[in-house]
């Protein structure tokens, strides 16, 4: 079995030399500061008579300290009688030795010398026993030889420094391993971290976590991430607290000190510890804070937030730079998660007015169908959330609505826009936009998945649409909700060729059509949604209409 | 009284088995270290052990061949196994019943003992605190 960090303590190491020097014979003897001598492992009546009596009582208790002083040495003491003092006082016990603890405990050796020696004779005497007797019961078992009592010693001088070593080097061992966990627990943390920094998963649980395991890390009473107030990028974030379950303080009193701390940490990059909170002069710090450690986020002198946490859990220990090194390496690492956070929101944000921008060119195109994508893709995103789509799918559906119709730009404006019936040849041109629109999105790569939504949109369930005549579950789920929506839009919004439909027939057709031109199960679901949403909508479109037409009413006498 | 869990700990690297071996018993348990799988079979068949905690890579014996033989023997089939990883190994296909978690390395000695603690439904020790 492999020795390892923490098995083997002071005690086991002086419990097997002492196991070790029973084998040898060798007797082991524990004195109490009273005087009181016992004796450790197998014993005979000859040591019993030696060390219970009152001289060996009497002397020992007289060197008890020097004794204790002398652990390791072999110390006469009388002819014959050499104690050897080892352990407990041995290895780790030895770092704090306590000043009233002077129980000695050693090894003793009893030699020839002992039977000639004056102490022997009184022993006999006190207890009655005649010396000749007495020395005939000590025989080999009992005694060694001087030399080999001098020897013996001297190994035993040498078995206990190496057991003081062994208590040593498990003592560093034991440190070692301890600051060794706390590195693994820093480097898993550090790994964690920077494998969970996926930036298109919103950013707040993400941020929570951290926080949360973070603070475990470095064993702080609470901690928290305020990221900078003044980017708009982080303004749906509410700001990550962490706090300890022992610790009665209240989560909301440390959002309200990140502000300000940002505020005292103005234009500072490296970490600060404040021993005292107090030197801030915020009102209320001592309710949430002893000491403090700031640690600015921040990326190429573009501040992000501030990492701040307080007070150690662990009563011995303050705030030391190792923490503050700590937080930092933690630090960059969450500065680059959050100015990817802000590159991201950016980018979407850039991509959506792209697809809306392009939503309002189809749709201007013909004032008729003004707004007419938006309200799509606000039908097809609730008819998605409602058939239980999960958040991904239903956001991509959205956008798919609202590029469904961007194929219209290659069908001639004539058509588009022709009061009454379509000729055939017209009716042709028209059912080609689903195909252009397909063909206008498939080199862009984040709008791929948007393609079946634009393609299929005019396919019905039972195989009568365009452009494939794709039927039921064959027809993708993107297009088999946009036909829904895109059909409920045009029915209930007025047309070049017709008023609008009021909402209870259109739900009606909606019904009567459901398995023929639409998906039945989702027909289901479509009919139970709630609609005000869109009517507000297609409120809000009408008005934008009649400004325009008026503003166009005003302006256009200026028109040469 | 009641003996604490024993813990068999098992890998060839010495840092780790400290580290674990320190961790878990400041924790309260008993643990037993072996650096191989063959090592760790002696031990296991000394006295069964609680649960074991073992690298997958190691010398003689690897960890899945390790969790196969604990599962041979009616005294050890029982035992949950945890595995540790490194990153760029993975465990080949087939379950092994007895291993019950696995964790990769760098790994957190915290997360560990929450594992350890879960799988012999022991309510974490509030005061898991630094053994002086």
């Amino acid at each position: 079995m492999t020795i390892a960090a923490g098995q083997l303590d002071s005690s086991t190491i002086s419990g097997r030399l002492r196991q070790r020097l029973s084998e040898l014979g060798v007797v082991v003897v524990l004195l109490k500061p009273s005087g009181e001598c016992e004796l450790i492992g197998p014993r005979r009546r000859e040591h019993e008579l030696i060390f219970g009596s009152q001289i060996f009582t009497n002397i020992t208790r007289a060197k008890l300290r020097e004794l204790s002083h002398s652990v390791g040495h072999p110390t006469v003491i009388w002819p014959g009688l050499t104690l050897v003092p080892i352990g407990p006082n041995q290895g780790i016990a030895t770092f704090k030795p306590t000043s009233n603890d002077t129980t000695v405990i050693a090894a003793a050796l009893l030699s020839q010398d002992l039977l000639h020696s004056e102490q022997f004779s009184r022993i006999c005497d006190a207890v009655g026993i005649d010396l000749q007797a007495a020395v005939a019961r000590f025989d080999q078992e009992v005694l060694f030889s001087n030399m080999e009592a001098e020897r013996l010693a001297q190994v035993i001088t040498w078995m206990d420094r190496d057991a003081a070593d062994l208590g040593w080097r498990l003592h560093e061992l034991h440190d070692l391993s301890w600051e060794l966990a706390g590195t693994y627990e820093e480097l898993s943390l550090l790994y964690k971290l920077s494998m969970s920094m996926v930036v298109d998963h919103p950013p707040q649980a993400f941020l929570e976590q951290a926080c949360h395991e973070m603070r475990e890390v470095v064993g702080l009473r609470w901690l928290a991430i305020q990221p900078s107030p003044t980017e708009h990028g982080f303004a749906n974030l509410k700001v990550p607290v962490c706090v300890d379950n022992q610790s009665r303080i209240n989560a909301d009193d440390v959002r309200r000190l990140g502000p300000k701390l940002i505020e005292r940490m103005h234009d500072r990059i490296e970490p600060v510890i404040l021993d005292d909170a107090r030197v801030l002069g915020i009102d209320g710090m001592d309710r949430v804070a002893h000491s403090l450690l700031l640690t600015p986020l921040h990326i190429e002198g573009q501040p992000l937030g501030l990492l701040y946490g307080a007070d150690k859990i662990d009563p011995g220990s303050g705030l030391s730079t190792v923490d503050s090194k700590l937080c930092a390496s933690l630090g960059s690492s969450l500065s680059i998660y959050l100015k990817n956070v802000l590159l991201y929101d950016d980018m979407h944000s850039m991509f959506l007015g792209t697809l809306h921008a392009l939503s309002t060119t189809i749709d201007a195109k013909d004032s008729y169908t003004h707004g007419h994508s938006e309200r799509v893709a606000l039908v097809g995103k609730q008819l998605a959330k409602a058939a239980g789509l999960d958040d991904h799918t239903v956001e991509r559906i959205y956008l798919s609505g609202l590029v469904h119709d961007v194929g219209k730009i290659g069908v001639p404006e004539a058509v588009l826009t022709k009061p009454g019936r379509l000729t055939k040849e017209e009716f042709d041109l028209i059912k080609k936009h689903p195909e252009i629109g397909a063909r206008i999105l498939e080199g862009i790569r984040q709008m791929e998945d948007l393609i079946p939504g634009v393609l299929y949109h005019h396919e019905a369930w039972d195989g009568g649409g365009y452009p494939h005549g794709l039927a039921g579950r064959d027809i993708p789920l993107f297009g088999r909700v946009l036909a829904l929506a895109d059909a409920f839009d045009a029915m209930s919004s007025d047309r070049t060729y017709r008023n609008a439909m009021p909402m209870h027939k259109v739900l009606d057709e909606v019904r009567r059509c459901s398995g023929k031109q639409f998906d039945p199960d989702l027909a289901d679901i479509f009919v139970g949604l709630d609609f005000s949403a869109y009517q507000e909508m297609i409120e809000q479109h009408k008005n934008r209409i009649n400004k325009q037409e008026k503003e166009e009413l005003v302006s256009s006498p200026e028109v040469p | 009284m009641i003996k604490p869990p024993l813990i068999l700990l098992v890998d060839d690297e010495t840092h780790v088995v400290n580290v674990l071996s320190l961790k878990l018993r400041s924790a309260g348990f008993r643990v037993h270290c072996a650096t191989d799988g063959r090592e760790a079979i002696n031990c296991a068949q000394e006295e069964a052990p609680d649960l074991v905690i073992t690298d997958y890579r190691m010398p003689l014996l690897d960890g899945r061949a390790l969790s196969e033989l604990l599962l041979l023997d009616e005294r050890t089939q029982h035992v949950p196994v945890i595995m540790l990883t490194g990153l760029s190994h993975n465990i080949p296909d087939g379950n092994v019943e007895n291993i019950k978690a696995t964790i990769c390395k760098p790994f957190s000695p915290r997360e560990v003992l929450d594992k350890v603690n879960a799988l012999l439904n022991i309510e974490p020790d509030v005061e898991d605190t630094k053994a002086s």
